[in-house]
């Protein structure tokens, strides 16, 4: 659920017990501020985010759209007595809402009525924004231009006359470089003059040929008497259109007017000869050229654009792929080992925090409660943390600088061959380090079954937890072949997921792939300071809601391993032991003993976990205790078992907390152990009959 | 047979509604060729994504790149990357 933000920032701030100021105001509260809400809307590449960071600072909070999976950002600004509440909307080209963003922007708008929408504007592209402007236009919201990037525009030879296009526009038009910060303060003055009403906003409206504004007006004259809550032109012009939502809506109040509507639809598609979106469409467009041609002129030649430049090789034929491995390889290298000095440090503290708590505290029970159970449990989440927050870094560079959409671009053929999107590729690819941000990579991808597709299948691609426990059993079992048996084990990991996203694509989505559009952002240098906060903010979001059920998850298991009291550490006494026992039955057919299925069950915490509790079930020399109890196929089946079954805590954690939803968590998870089970099952059967 | 999405359907309606003389599918347009958008051959969700990117009849495009990967073509100063699919519902008027 998304949360009121006023209380959050301002009164409830613990800041008060430090900061005299606040404190006064605590016991004297000042004459509560007038409270603005503001929506931020724009198309996606225009520097939503960027200017959304700017007038807002650090102040900003991130949940998701009540029921949705689409996240919504909030952030707060005091400006000349007044609170200003911005809300971020989901960056969208149309309001149709053809898609999950664009229902939610719509939603906003139309329901909670905020007293101004800003709609940014890209300077050098007036043409193609201002659609979304037109359409804003029509749902009756006060709006003002933020009209971006007019550096750009200005090094390209454009020059807009401010003035007039805001006369034309009817609206208040601010120019801004949101890189740079300029424009703010004039953009808050406009504001808060729009929302007290001591500037104008009348946006223009669009005023469509003849026999469209007729139909516009047959239809308008009854739905003012039915329906009070929304402009009654908007809904007149979405009935034209045939708009789904909005058909719902009248279709309780008057139906009459439904068919009335379609019959003024057919009509003027039979005149026109196209669809009705494309007519009111181009009649929108037609309004635009005017205005644009009026206020914009073109001096000077633009110059050779390097962007151009870089695309004529990134999106070679031939280079295409190797440029996107070696761009792939350098985040490895910059996540895994840039961030090794941060990880063995916290490693090293929370082994310091362990040893004093275990020396100092008396009661044995409590000490092994803080030690084995809350210190280790968060010890685990806190140890990925430098490593979550690098690649969310470096992800966040290519996503700014504009590379990601040309990755996207050349992976949609391939990916699509297996019923994914290209936008899964980036996911999937982030996966062989770590599932968690795989995951959360995910929310590039605008429809919702392809996203949810992709979630199902990134915990299959093995991540680099796995990795230690295909080492350690390919050297005891394996030897020399060792290298293969690794190898073997990344190439099913990514065989599976591709063939389970066939399957999935298959069952629940008969099929259908949406087709692939992708806007070219120019390429450009990523600002510092945007990046490190988009960092803060997605790394930050991870430790709270991961955070929470990790640190539960281990009380869990701490509580299985050491009741009832008095037995050793994961012991057969143990409740973790006995569950081992009694689960013993189901995994005998692939050869595996209690304390394997013990140490599986431990490794659901993280999978690195299961060599570590294998530890404490044999003794330590792994080496010499394994080849008793498992033979080569039992072991490679176990590889098998760990590589597909549930990655970790973590990961399933992030799965809820992306998905907002328990069912498909709980289908991923399933899905995953009866797989996982079958496969070695499979491994076991055929490896008996060969050898 | 299961039911299919809008776009798929109106796939075997164009021909005898649409005379498409002249015109061109995006995909088969060479490389760095322009013309000018004619006609869009798609559903209701996607049309309207392509309208909002300001891909529609009148519009005028230009090809950055064709090649298996799909087609990239530069509209209003906007470079979009299109899939094969996509690219070869979009008919465009071509400009020598």
């Amino acid at each position: 659920m998304s949360r009121k933000p006023s209380g959050k920032c301002s009164s409830n701030s613990k800041f008060y017990l430090i900061c005299p100021l606040r404190f006064f105001r605590k016991i004297f509260p000042a004459k509560p501020a007038r409270k603005i809400v503001i929506g931020v809307i724009g198309n996606p590449n225009v520097g939503k985010s960027t200017l959304f960071n700017e007038l807002t600072g650090a102040k900003q909070y991130v949940a998701n759209w009540p029921g949705k999976t689409v996240e919504k950002k909030e952030g707060i600004r005091f400006w000349k007595g007044c609170e200003l509440h911005f809300v971020d909307l989901p960056g969208t080209y149309s309001l149709s809402a053809s898609s999950l963003d664009e229902l939610v922007s719509r939603e906003f708008i139309l329901n909670e009525k905020p007293d101004v929408i800003i709609d940014i504007v890209d300077a050098s592209n007036l043409e193609r924004h201002l659609y979304l402007f037109l359409e804003l236009a029509e749902m009756g919201a006060r709006i003002i231009i933020a009209l971006n990037k007019i550096d750009i525009a200005k090094a390209k030879g454009i020059q807009i006359d401010i003035e007039k296009l805001s006369k034309l526009l009817g609206t208040p038009v601010i120019s801004t470089i949101a890189t740079k910060g300029e424009g703010i303060s004039h953009l808050c003055d406009a504001i808060v003059g729009v929302a007290l009403g001591t500037i104008k906003s009348n946006p223009v409206l669009v005023k469509y040929s003849k026999d469209v504004e007729e139909a516009i007006r047959l239809l308008e004259e009854k739905i003012k008497q039915k329906i009070e809550k929304y402009p009654s032109r908007w809904i007149a012009i979405r009935l034209l259109l045939k708009d789904r939502d909005v058909i719902k809506l009248v279709s309780k109040v008057a139906p009459e007017i439904i068919k009335e509507a379609e019959k003024l639809t057919y009509r003027l598609e039979k005149k026109y000869g196209q669809s009705i979106e494309t007519i009111i469409a181009e009649q929108k467009y037609r309004l635009i050229e005017k205005i644009v041609s009026e206020t914009v002129k073109y001096v000077g030649h633009p110059i050779l654009d390097i962007t151009d430049l870089i695309d004529t090789v990134v999106l070679n034929k031939y280079l295409a792929i190797p440029i996107f491995i070696s761009i792939l390889w350098a985040i490895f290298l910059f996540t895994f080992d840039a961030a090794t000095f941060l990880v063995e440090g916290i490693d090293f503290l929370f082994e310091i925090l362990a040893d004093f708590a275990r020396n100092n505290i008396p009661n044995k029970l409590i000490a092994s409660l803080i030690t084995d159970g809350i210190i280790a449990g968060l010890g685990s989440v806190l140890v990925f943390v430098p490593n979550i927050f690098f690649l969310f870094l470096a992800v966040s560079f290519l996503e700014d600088s504009g590379y990601f959409a040309r990755a996207a671009f050349i992976f949609d053929r391939i990916m699509r061959k297996v019923g994914l999107h290209g936008k899964s590729v980036i996911p999937l690819i982030l996966g062989l380090g770590c599932n968690v941000p795989a995951v959360m990579a995910t929310r590039g991808i605008e429809s919702e079954e392809d996203r949810l597709l992709t979630i199902a299948v990134a915990p299959l691609v093995p991540c680099s937890a796995r990795f230690p426990v295909f080492i350690l059993l390919a050297g005891i079992f394996f030897g020399k072949m060792a290298a293969i048996v690794m190898l073997s084990m990344y190439l099913l990991g990514f065989a599976l997921a591709f063939l389970i996203a066939l399957i999935v694509r298959k069952i629940f989505y008969k099929g259908i792939i949406s087709p692939f559009i992708i806007e070219m952002p120019p390429y450009s240098k990523p600002s510092l300071k945007s990046i490190s906060l988009h960092m803060w903010i997605r790394g930050s979001h991870f430790l709270k809601k991961a955070g929470g059920i990790i640190f539960l998850m281990s009380i869990v298991i701490w509580f299985l391993a050491s009741m009832p009291p008095g037995v050793e550490f994961g012991g057969p006494g143990s409740y973790a032991g006995i569950i081992g026992r009694s689960l013993e039955f189901l995994f005998k057919p692939l050869g595996f003993d209690w304390r394997i299925v013990t140490a599986l069950i431990f490794g659901f915490v993280a999978k690195e976990v299961v060599i570590d509790s294998l530890g404490v079930l044999l003794g330590q020399n792994l080496e010499e205790a394994l080849p008793q109890i498992l033979t080569p196929i039992s072991a490679y089946a176990l590889m098998v078992f760990v590589l597909i079954y549930t990655p970790c805590i973590a990961t399933i954690a992030t799965i809820r907390s992306e998905t907002h939803s328990w069912k498909w968590t709980l289908f991923v998870v399933a899905y995953e152990l009866i797989l996982a089970y079958l496969l070695a099952f499979l491994v076991v059967f055929i490896g008996n009959l060969i050898f | 047979m299961r039911k299919r999405f809008g776009w798929t359907r109106k796939l075997q309606e164009l021909p005898k509604e649409k005379h498409l003389g002249g015109l061109i599918p995006l995909i088969n347009m060479p490389k760095n060729g322009e013309g000018i958008v004619r006609y869009i051959w798609a559903g209701r969700g996607i049309i309207n994504r392509l309208l909002g990117m300001g891909i529609r009849p009148g519009a005028k495009v230009k090809v950055l790149e064709n090649s298996m990967y799909g087609v990239v073509i530069l509209i209003n100063g906007t470079k979009i990357g299109l899939c094969p699919r996509l690219a070869s519902r979009i008919y465009v008027e071509q400009a020598w």
